[in-house]
């Protein structure tokens, strides 16, 4: 099964486009404020109209904060190759993505790379047009 | 006790029309993006229908729309990147001041969309989910994935309902010229926008789309807007759809996981108060 998610996964890398535009981007996140954010996945919830992924991130001072990322649509990242259990508690990823407008820790997540280091596209709709 | 009978009723329509000449089985890894886009996963329906075939026919011999199709993604009517699109949108002085206007960060009003309310026609067809028609000998039914909304179209030509109060879809009626189906939709509420980046619209909007299947696998599809309190004359978007054989419908449930809206980052709606 893992196999067959890693598979999927690299479909999804080949495909960078935007597929979970259910609001307008910019009433959420400022696309000028880009974030990297590197952790340990503390939780998933796989629901509409968006999956969160949270994530214990360690600032330069070593202080450790819990942050939710924002990825696609459920349905439109299943079609990409997305599973429910691709992310799973503990796995190391690295979240490229963007801030949210009120400051909080909370980001969309453009990419992600996986424990194994392949970057894959997480459904953000920061390209929508 | 309606509600309960209106519903039972509906999914008689839906079973019933579950018997209409295509059925989709499944998208595979297919993107929503562009017009007429292949799925991505190059398993493409090796053994499904003969796409360049005949359109298939109802009973009544009219061509039949069913079929899960690539409704093509436009997040901006005026996007010169996709076919089809609307060179220049003629505003009003009210139009032009609403687009001008509009707020696009949302910090006081948000979207109705991101508060998971109905996306209304355009936003529901140019959205980024796939739309599967069903369609019978008098009915055409819109079933979007995007929040798991419907929309019936009686086919008959009748007059439209007097005094039904307005709503986010608002009531349609299709009629026939020659092997093209033709779907009027009014009485809309004005809450809604054109697409994801805002362009504005009103309650006095009248939507006009054309359906033709020009083969097994191709529908050319046009949605033109009139609507005087916003635009000087009518616009039109045109496209061409593509079926998509290998995709299945899912379950949307909006409000599941809209933790934006729960955390207060997208805003309540408020609907608007100069629409009509």
């Amino acid at each position: 099964m893992k196999r067959i998610a890693s598979f999927l996964l690299g479909v999804a890398l080949l495909s960078p486009h935007a597929v979970a535009a259910h609001h307008s981007f910019d009433a959420e996140f400022d696309r000028n404020k880009p974030v990297t954010l590197k952790g340990a996945v503390t939780r998933v919830d796989w629901g509409n109209p968006h999956i969160w992924v949270f994530m214990d991130v360690k600032d330069e001072t070593g202080k450790v904060s819990n942050w939710g990322v924002e990825g696609g649509a459920p349905n439109a990242l299943f079609r990409n190759g997305w599973r429910k259990d691709s992310l799973k508690v503990g796995d190391i990823v690295t979240v490229e993505g963007f801030r949210g407008r009120d400051g909080s820790q909370r980001a969309n997540a453009n990419r992600v790379t996986l424990p194994d280091g392949r970057r894959v596209f997480a459904g953000s709709s920061v390209g929508d047009k | 006790m309606r509600t309960i009978l209106a519903g039972a009723a509906l999914g008689l329509v839906l079973v019933a029309l579950t018997s209409a000449p295509v059925t989709s089985q499944g998208r595979g890894a297919a993107l929503r993006q562009g017009s007429g886009q292949a799925p991505k996963n190059g398993a493409a329906a090796k053994s499904g229908p003969d796409v360049k075939g005949p359109a298939p026919r109802l009973p009544n011999g009219k061509p039949s729309m069913a079929g899960v199709w690539d409704n093509t993604r436009r997040a901006d009517v005026t996007n010169k990147a996709i076919p089809g699109f609307v060179k220049e949108l003629p505003y009003t002085a009210w139009g032009k001041a609403k687009w001008e206007g509009y707020d696009k960060f949302m910090q006081t009003n948000g979207d109705y969309v991101g508060n998971c309310l109905p996306f209304g026609m355009s936003r529901s067809l140019y959205g980024p989910h796939p739309l599967q028609i069903m369609h019978d000998n008098d009915h055409l039914v819109m079933l979007f994935e995007q929040n798991s909304m419907f929309h019936l179209v009686p086919t008959d030509g009748r007059p439209f309902t007097k005094d039904l109060p307005p709503s986010w879809f608002g009531e349609s009626v299709g009629r026939w010229d020659g092997d093209t189906l033709v779907v009027e939709t009014v009485n809309l509420n004005g809450f809604t926008r054109v697409d994801t980046i805002g362009h504005p619209m009103s309650a006095r909007a009248r939507i006009t789309q054309t359906f033709k299947r020009v083969n097994f696998g191709t529908i050319e599809h046009t949605f033109t807007f009139t609507d005087p309190k916003t635009y000087t004359s009518p616009w039109t978007v045109h496209d061409t759809w593509a079926l998509e054989p290998e995709t299945k419908l899912l379950e949307y449930a909006c409000m599941e996981n809209n933790r934006a809206f729960y955390e207060g980052r997208i805003k309540p709606f408020i609907p608007p108060d100069d629409v009509d």
